[in-house]
């Protein structure tokens, strides 16, 4: 295949517990803000700390709001001409609970309102988009929409691309997470030695990608997938699966690992995943290891829409020249790691962001500031 | 774009209930590993018996997932029961390869996409981008929808498997 263009985000949008957009997250993540609550609703005589948007909009109406938003960033008039990629885990399970749970039956629930494809068809009632195909891998869901968003247009099948990574909270997850025992009960500390657990959380994050090059844009360098071939929901404990994704994405962006300046890690803040992955890093970059932090602890874990949100943290990353603090890290899991503790405002060329899933499924991604 | 692809191999299954004489027990001597898949995990292990592909890249492809985990976990939920840690593992959409992957000791690249009754429509034009990486890949898609009450819904599929 020669045909090799670049990939670019063009412009993005987010909605999550941290704020409206993505400017009121950045802010929240630079200044350690509180943006996890703790809930008692989800799992009965239990108090957990989850990540919750809260807004008078429907969760439905604050996706549409969202994509109609990176819609009038853009320069096109409509859809009509873009291939839209869903990244979802959950897909309308919450629509699904909502049913089930009042009329005790399957009879009511709408099966095109059920599945992963739900996003996809909601979005289709409002817009009309070129093509459309939905990932679900888990937590790695909207990684996969952006790795494959970054490959249809270096393929020249594409010229536009709406990647919209989205996940509600339900009470499939929020329960599903607490039966598997890594669930916290306070606001999660990704990479602390004491870390008591992930928060579940919900997000809505939209981005375009496009073959033209926009001022500001940020390139899709890279990506990288593996798989772990090793257990359902535990990471290979030295992080095999993870090592090899961030190598392939390294050798799919053509960088060494002195390249990279900052890693968006997954840093679900459970004890399997965060040792994992910091093994991982500490053997994939050996003496030049880049700053790492895991912006989880202000987002929440958002499942399905943490690889596009991460994105478009990242994004901002290389945009203002700032490398985001760890939050309420007091005694590190892996000193060989370089946590950033505090803010630090340097120039970024390229930011590495992990995202990691049930069954073993890896994800990297490399994003590139552009001159 | 027109994109030539060869199809190497192919199998399918169908069931109007269910499928039954898969080589699961053969396939999986592990019984341990072997009890806690799922019903799709069984057809998509099945199947990649059959084409004699285990170490590529593999695309999958299903409308709606793992419905009796997920089902099990909705039920759990109304009786105030308890969710099976093994039901919510197994409730991603990517179990089946997972599982696969696992047992195989497959490394690559595995995705998984759901979309609607177009599934396997657009499983076909993932593979066919994917393919012009130049290897080989395995597509596969399952639905496994013969749960307690599927009648409650399904009013027009005749195989359930």
């Amino acid at each position: 295949m020669k045909i090799s263009n670049k990939a670019y985000i063009t412009s993005f949008e987010c909605v999550s517990c941290a704020g409206d957009n993505q400017e009121e997250l950045f802010d929240a993540i630079c200044e350690k803000k509180e943006t996890i609550t703790l809930n008692t609703t989800y799992v009965p005589e239990t108090t957990v700390a989850i990540g919750e948007i809260v807004s008078p909009l429907s969760f439905d109406e604050l996706l549409r709001q969202t994509c109609q938003r990176v819609l009038t960033q853009s320069h096109l008039k409509d859809f009509s001409n873009t291939l839209l990629v869903v990244g979802s885990s959950v897909g309308g399970m919450r629509q699904t609970e909502a049913h089930f749970f009042h009329d005790k039956s399957y009879k009511n629930i709408n099966y095109k309102e059920h599945p992963i494809d739900a996003i996809a068809y909601q979005l289709k009632q409002i817009w009309t988009f070129y093509d459309d195909i939905s990932f679900s891998t888990a937590c790695t869901s909207s990684a996969n929409a952006l790795g494959y968003a970054k490959e249809v247009i270096e393929k020249g099948i594409y010229e536009n691309v709406l990647v919209v990574g989205v996940d509600s909270l339900c009470h499939t997850t929020v329960c599903g997470f607490r039966a598997l025992s890594v669930l916290s009960s306070t606001p999660c500390t990704p990479f602390e030695k004491n870390r008591l657990g992930m928060n579940v959380a919900e997000a809505i994050a939209v981005l375009l990608i496009q073959r033209e090059k926009q001022a500001n844009a940020i390139e899709i360098c890279g990506v990288g997938y593996s798989s772990d071939a090793h257990h359902m929901t535990q990471p290979h404990p030295e992080g095999l699966g993870a090592k090899k994704a961030m190598q392939q994405a390294l050798g799919n962006a053509k960088l060494s690992i002195e390249d990279i300046d900052y890693i968006n890690a997954h840093g679900t803040g459970t004890l399997a995943n965060d040792s994992a992955e910091l093994n991982a890093i500490a053997s994939v970059f050996q003496e030049h290891q880049p700053y790492v932090s895991s912006t989880k602890s202000i987002t929440g874990h958002t499942l399905g829409a943490a690889g596009a949100i991460e994105a478009i943290i990242a994004s901002m990353c290389l945009q203002k020249g700032v490398v985001p603090p760890s939050k309420d890290i007091k005694e590190l899991e892996n000193e060989k790691i370089r946590i950033s503790n505090s803010l630090i405002k340097k120039p970024l060329n390229y930011v590495m962001s992990n995202s990691f899933a049930f069954g073993g499924n890896n994800t990297c991604l490399i994003f590139g500031k552009t001159v | 774009m027109t994109i030539h692809l060869e199809i190497l191999q192919s199998a399918y299954l169908m069931g109007e209930q269910t499928i039954e004489n898969l080589n699961t027990k053969e396939l999986v001597p592990t019984m341990v590993f072997r009890r806690r898949l799922t019903q799709a995990s069984k057809l998509v292990i099945e199947l990649m018996h059959r084409i004699h592909f285990n170490d590529n890249r593999i695309m999958f492809g299903t409308a709606y997932g793992e419905l009796e985990a997920t089902s099990k976990i909705l039920n759990a939920i109304v009786h105030s029961s308890g969710i099976s840690p093994t039901d919510f593992q197994n409730s991603v959409y990517n179990t089946a390869v997972s599982y696969s992957s696992i047992l195989h000791h497959n490394e690559h690249e595995i995705m998984t996409i759901s979309s609607g009754d177009e599934t396997s429509e657009k499983l076909l034009k993932l593979g066919a981008i994917k393919a012009l990486d130049g290897d080989e890949i395995v597509l596969v898609a399952t639905e496994t929808m013969n749960i307690e009450n599927i009648n409650q819904i399904n009013h027009c599929v005749e195989y359930l498997e």
